[in-house]
């Protein structure tokens, strides 16, 4: 278990605080893989995703500051990463036309039926669904830890989890 | 019985798919129902095939990229509290902030403007399009992270201003580019506006510099910036270009900067925030290019030997060959009469030094207007120069 992962831990976030690039460094191996798989999960782009990460180390010494160690340091990283991608979704999906980008889809998924690929579908789902979507079966969180990632309450995240499923069988002809 | 007739909701079925044992009733209406076990079989398959949707991997130079953005002074402000960012809260909260934003503007018109402005209703349009196209940020949208590395100054910083000097009016320049002494392009010319108004702190300004066709008119260039009246300090600006927008909001010590630049349906928006450097008594210049001082000069106790520094901020959002803030020094050197389309005057000649630029002021004695500038770039042999081509008129400045 490396150090950022302890809560005690105070040195690497100390030096993160004050912005030194060998710390910022240590933070992003420890948990840009994690953060940036799971903005990609809620941007549905590459580039994207990165910019989302890019955001959260950028502005992470100045985080620190306000960050109040309660609970691990990991899952707080997780919650301020997922509240920049989908502050970020919202943001782009106002701005451009909504295109499915079929090559980029196709890449994704095997057509699954007769009518429109997963990825499509899923990536045509509005954001409260599609975000609840790929947290909880693609990346296996719980609804408990959903919730705590969207600030909705698990209820919520079961009622929007049901609304995807349905959308996506509709969509793909089951 | 009752439940074999009815079908089980479909979370319910999910959460079979998903491996929960069924209770009695369930069993035994999977059992009869045909329909809900594929339903069940289906949705397995269905998260079977989502976990198998790929995932790309971060580029290997995201990481340089984070560093560098950090090094050139970026900074973003994360939503580390619940609060909900700007224009995403449920419509009631955004009404309600409209509601707010269009009092606050209602209000600041009708009170904080002062009866000449009330009776101008240009002056107040300036004042509701400064605040109208403001977005609605929190109050916690503040940086609390500590400034770049800033140049120091060569000179003190300027705190002794003659505020009362600074007077309304509409001034309109010409640049022109000159090469080798000889060649001149054909230039744009630019208005700046200065208009006085009030706030709960004082007098305040409304500078507004606007890019014109050479017919007069308006091109599509607009930076309107509000600033205190007592140490030249901007407390907004708004910035309007044909393919840019560019907002920034001041308080004592922070600046928060939102650059929004779009072309078609792509859009990219830049975020910065910093901390001031320097004194809170010493004027700031906000400086997309950086030949921005001449409100600043009007207010400058000029005289021979005299010398003095500002800061300018370019930009905290946007990399460039700027850093986010530098030193401006500037320098009297000495007098001269000049001569431009405005008439001719008697001036001041200020050297004004940021980085590795250099511009020649030339500063009338009698109203402190720059009448002239010639500003060196760093292509050999070629300068922007800007002339005064029209002035309010020359009466004498109000009393001290």
């Amino acid at each position: 278990m490396t150090r950022a992962v302890i809560n005690g831990a105070k040195p690497l976030l100390e030096d993160a605080k004050s912005g030194t690039p060998a710390a910022l460094s240590a933070l992003y191996r420890e948990h840009g893989w994690t953060l940036y798989r799971l903005a990609y999960r809620l941007t549905g782009s590459h580039e994207d995703a990165e910019d989302v990460v890019h955001d959260v180390f950028v502005g992470l010494p100045e985080a620190l500051r306000r960050y109040e160690e309660r609970g691990s340091f990991a899952a707080w990283l997780k919650r301020v990463t997922a509240r920049v991608a989908l502050a970020h979704v919202r943001r782009e999906r106002r701005r451009r036309e909504v295109v499915l980008d079929v090559a980029r889809t196709q890449g994704l998924a095997e057509p699954v039926g007769d009518t429109v690929g997963l990825g499509a579908a899923v990536d045509a789902l509005p954001l409260p669904l599609r975000a609840v979507l790929m947290l909880k079966e693609v990346e296996g969180y719980s609804h408990a830890e959903v919730a705590e990632l969207l600030g909705i309450t698990a209820g919520a995240s079961r009622v929007r989890l049901s609304r995807a499923i349905a959308r996506l069988r509709r969509a793909l002809g089951g | 019985m009752l439940t074999t007739l009815l079908h089980p909701r479909l979370d319910r079925l999910k959460q079979l798919a998903d491996g929960e044992r069924p209770d009695t009733s369930l069993r035994a209406h999977l059992e009869r129902c045909t329909r809900c076990r594929m339903t069940v079989a289906r949705l397995r398959a269905l998260r079977a095939e989502l976990e198998r949707l790929p995932a790309a991997e971060p580029s290997a130079q995201l990481l340089d990229r984070i560093l560098a953005s950090r090094a050139a002074g970026t900074r973003v402000l994360l939503p580390t509290t619940a609060t909900r960012a700007p224009g995403m809260g449920p419509p009631w909260i955004q009404g309600a902030a409209i509601i707010v934003l269009v009092l606050g503007v209602a209000f600041f018109t009708a009170v904080w403007l002062r009866p000449s402005l009330r009776d101008s209703t240009r002056r107040a349009a300036l004042a509701d399009r400064v605040l109208a196209e403001l977005p609605f940020w929190s109050s916690p949208a503040f940086a609390q992270g500590p400034a770049a590395p800033v140049t120091q100054p060569r000179y003190a910083g300027i705190e002794q201003l003659e505020m009362d000097r600074l007077h309304e009016g509409e001034w309109v320049y010409e640049s022109r580019g000159v090469t080798d002494g000889v060649f001149t392009s054909n230039g744009l010319r630019f208005a700046l506006e200065v208009a006085s108004t009030g706030s709960s702190g004082g007098r305040a300004w409304i500078v507004t510099r606007t890019n014109l066709t050479k017919a007069g008119a308006p091109s599509g260039f607009r930076d309107t910036a509000i600033v205190d009246g007592t140490a030249l300090r901007p407390v907004r600006e708004v910035m309007h270009g044909r393919y840019m927008r560019r907002f920034l909001r001041f308080s004592n010590d922070s600046v928060f900067e939102l650059v929004t630049k779009a072309r078609g349906v792509d859009t990219t928006t830049l975020r910065g925030t910093a901390r001031l450097p320097g004194s809170r008594r010493s004027p700031l210049l906000v400086a997309w290019y950086p030949l921005d001082y001449l409100v600043l000069m009007q207010v400058i106790p000029l005289r021979r030997d005299w010398r003095g520094s500002v800061y300018v901020m370019y930009s905290t959002a946007i990399a460039s060959r700027f850093p986010a803030f530098a030193p401006l020094d500037l320098d009297v050197v000495g007098t001269q009469r000049v001569s431009v389309p405005a008439g001719t005057f008697d001036c001041w000649k200020v050297e004004a030094r940021g980085g590795d630029t250099r511009s020649e002021l030339w500063v009338s004695k009698d109203r402190r207007w720059v009448v002239k500038v010639v500003h060196h770039t760093t292509e050999p042999g070629f300068t922007l120069d800007q002339v005064l081509v029209s002035a309010p008129p020359r009466t004498p400045p109000g009393p001290r």
